[in-house]
């Protein structure tokens, strides 16, 4: 491979992709499935030994900037939705890119620990898996009996009876669960039905996602009357040594669970690793978001080039299989080479980026902002997935307005890929299926 | 410590069980999720339901916009005083003062003691993250502390400041014993639920539900939690219902110790992986099982533990600085503020 063409197609990759990534709703892999679907069809665009090159590129991109989004515009993914709450908090404060800014870092960090983590990779990460691998169905059970059973009660008012008090706490718990189960319906409903065509079927989960986690925030954004104060360009970050190690061990230590774990999100393994390491500080917490998504989505893809084994991990992984085989550690060290390049060009584009959706937000109306990100979306959606699409997001959006409704985890909207997968690898889904009336 | 290192403790404790593990790859049991159900069971049934049937009998909730301790102390001081003069006990709950969506006001409640009295100081406003807003503190002195004298002598299993800022405030229980009026933090915490007796009762009604093995699984799970609390600094009722009163802990470890829970919960995933892979028809790791410990737990572990104590971080909440404070100038409180 020619080092200029690889710089080429890693600059053109970060550059999508960033373009891309503050697009609040729309994730980096229905995009990347459509370059791949095109890069197989004109085969001269994207050479087939480039293609894993420009991916490397895109998904460490978008693992950068995709906070900017959930920071100013409300609208998080499955991964960066623990990102919100304080990063709305700091935008609500004025200091919006100072989050912004804290969870870049934290991606460079999850980038640099990345590369210290390869002998882990070679030795350690491939012998764990294949211990863990006829027990990930339980082991998955676990953490959807974990989300459940810590949800924690947002109702407990000055209710008179010990009935009130109970119905008061139980109603955003109760919700909750709701949100679980339902969730998990549309997934196996969207899983297993074979409701959209054939050639965008890889794009099945799109519309449920984008309805589940962005759509109810944007018309949230779009209904509340909500003031976005002036924000402050800050010239430095209030972050010391041991702020940044605490927040980067845990950040690390989530993204990398997600990373080895089949269906596990970023935000899935941030929430776990945040309570393992019992973090408090919001900057603690922010920085080790921006560690951990970038771990869960740079490293699940990296652990593909791994030598000899391509672990597949994540959704990219699994669709360039059929394209291309890591044949030797060279590829490993490339894809690592372009893993660090992307970084430093999506870190700063981040900085730019951040800058110029806070000018945005403040010469254009937010509601109208909002109001124009739901039309991108229903429009992307319908174009690549038609009116099938359109119905399946507003299910979708009614599953995910429920836990802004009663103030619950909006993580539990997740059931809707880990409930069919668990049920899918215990060998329930078939039952499951004709008891529901899918399988005849 | 935290629910996930009791979660994890369960399903590490599951693990030992070599059939629970082969019937799980064999057969798709999820036989060892009962490991990490019951073991984060005991603080589920506080958290989710003991707690919301405790029916105190006085609540106290601070006006946000004419805020006065010593209106807080006397009512606590009338609830304790109440419990001392009639010998039954008494309950009260002290709720938040939350001001917005993201900002609370923070106060202070401790009991004395040395004088047998109800300290209570209005602290500043604090963000969700309980982070103080500078400047933001009561500018009326008066009314920012507060002291109510009790009768009989106090006695309390935590001598201690209370901070009360975000989410829900705690309750207090106030009960007689001779000359000395016993206060009680979270009366309905660690009671029946953290119990060797109730967790005996789930276990079997689990080994009646899902087999004999699934009921131990559940029992040992369970009973390691609380014996996990008791390295804390509240106990449990371990015999419930033949003991009734909650021991006290061994005071070792915090519940929001960061190491203490990182190492905890890592030590239980060592210890998962371990026995997965002992179980396993062919194992992958095949070293002797004290050179595996050493490689992956005492060696980062104890690597962890020293370097640790180099990243100690400020104490944004300011939880420390004021408790100590208070504590500090708990006998300056005098009669003006009584």
């Amino acid at each position: 491979m020619n080092f200029i063409n690889l710089l080429i197609y890693t600059i053109a990759g970060t550059l999508i992709a960033s373009m891309v990534s503050i697009i609040p709703g729309l994730h980096i892999y229905n995009v990347a499935g459509i370059i791949l679907v095109f890069s197989v069809t004109f085969k001269n665009i994207i050479p087939t030994n480039i293609l894993p090159v420009f991916i490397m590129s895109m998904i460490v991109t978008y693992s950068f900037l995709n906070t900017i989004p959930s920071v100013f515009l409300g609208a998080p993914d499955d991964s960066t939705i623990f990102v919100v709450l304080p990063g709305q908090k700091y935008m609500l404060e004025g200091r919006g890119y100072e989050a912004s800014v804290i969870t870049s870092i934290g991606g460079v960090i999850g980038i640099l620990l990345l590369v210290l983590a390869t002998p882990f990779s070679f030795y350690v990460f491939p012998k764990v898996i294949r211990i863990l691998s006829p027990h990930m169905f339980w082991i998955l059970g676990l953490i959807l009996v974990y989300m459940v059973m810590t949800e924690w009660s947002n109702g407990m008012k000055r209710a008179k009876t010990r009935f009130g008090k109970f119905f008061g706490a139980w109603k955003s718990l109760a919700a909750g669960i709701l949100t679980l189960i339902l969730s998990g319906f549309l997934g196996i409903i969207i899983m297993n039905k074979s409701l959209l065509h054939l050639k965008i079927s890889f794009q099945r989960v799109m519309p449920a996602f984008i309805g589940l986690f962005a759509i109810p925030l944007i018309i949230t954004n779009i209904i509340s009357k909500i003031e976005i104060p002036a924000q402050h360009i800050s010239e430095s970050i209030n972050l010391d040594g041991s702020l940044i190690a605490r927040g980067s061990a845990a950040g690390f230590l989530g993204g990398i669970f997600a990373a080895l774990f089949p269906i596990v999100t970023g935000g899935v393994g941030g929430l776990l690793a945040g309570y393992a390491t019992a973090q408090r500080d919001e900057r603690i917490f922010v920085l080790s978001q921006g560690v951990s998504k970038t771990v869960y989505y740079v490293g699940a893809f990296l652990l593909f080039f791994v030598p000899t084994l391509h672990i597949t991990r994540g959704e990219l992984a699994w669709m360039l299989t059929p394209l291309y085989t890591p044949h030797s550690a060279n590829d490993y060290w490339i894809a690592l080479g372009t893993m660090l390049i992307s970084a430093a060009l999506a870190f700063i584009l981040s900085l730019f980026y951040s800058q110029l959706v806070i000018r945005l937000i403040e010469h254009i109306n937010y509601r109208l902002i909002s109001l124009v990100v739901l039309f991108i979306l229903v429009i992307i959606i319908f174009l690549l997935t038609g009116p099938i699409g359109i119905l399946i997001m507003i299910v979708g959006t009614s599953i995910g307005f429920i836990p802004v409704m009663f103030n619950s985890r909006r993580m539990n909207c997740i059931g809707v890929l880990l409930i069919p997968i668990i049920l899918n690898m215990a060998g329930l889904g078939p039952k499951i299926l004709k008891f529901l009336g899918l399988l005849k | 410590m935290k629910g996930i290192a009791h979660f994890t403790t369960g399903v590490a404790v599951s693990t030992f069980f070599g059939e629970a593990v082969r019937i799980a790859a064999e057969q798709q049991s999820f036989i060892l999720l009962l490991g990490g159900i019951f073991g984060i069971l005991p603080d589920t049934l506080d958290f989710k339901f003991g707690r919301y049937l405790d029916k105190p009998d006085y609540e106290i909730e601070p006006e946000p916009n004419n805020l006065n301790a010593k209106k807080i102390a006397k009512q606590i001081a009338k609830a304790a005083n109440e419990a001392y003069e009639t010998g039954k006990t008494t309950e009260v709950q002290l709720h938040t003062i939350k001001l917005s969506a993201f900002t609370w006001r923070r106060y202070t409640v401790m009991f004395d003691s040395k004088t047998d009295s109800v300290v209570v100081e209005i602290g500043p406003v604090v963000s969700t993250s309980q982070v103080p807003y500078p400047g933001t503190e009561l500018q009326n002195h008066k009314k920012q502390k507060g002291k109510a004298k009790i009768k009989g002598k106090l006695s309390q299993e935590l001598q201690k400041p209370f901070i009360i800022d975000i989410k829900s405030g705690p309750s207090f229980k106030f009960e007689r014993k001779g000359d000395k009026l016993e206060v009680e933090f979270l009366p309905w915490y660690r009671q029946w639920s953290h119990s060797f007796t109730v967790g005996i009762l789930l276990g079997i009604i689990a080994g009646l539900i899902f087999g004999k093995l699934a009921g131990i699984i559940a029992a040992l799970a369970f009973s390691l939690h609380i014996i996990e609390d008791l390295f804390g600094f509240m106990g449990g009722n371990l015999l419930y219902p033949f003991t009734k009163n909650r021991t006290k802990g061994a005071k070792l470890i915090k519940t929001n110790s960061p190491l203490g829970n990182f190492l905890i919960t890592y030590a239980n995933l060592i210890i998962i992986i371990f026995n997965l892979n002992r179980f396993s028809p062919s194992p992958i790791i095949t070293i002797p099982w004290y050179l595996y410990f050493l490689i992956t737990f005492i060696i980062p572990g104890g690597i962890l533990f020293f370097v640790s104590g180099f990243f100690e971080i400020e104490d944004i909440t300011h939880h420390e600085k004021m408790t100590a404070k208070m504590i500090e100038e708990m006998d300056d409180v005098e009669d003006e503020f009584m």
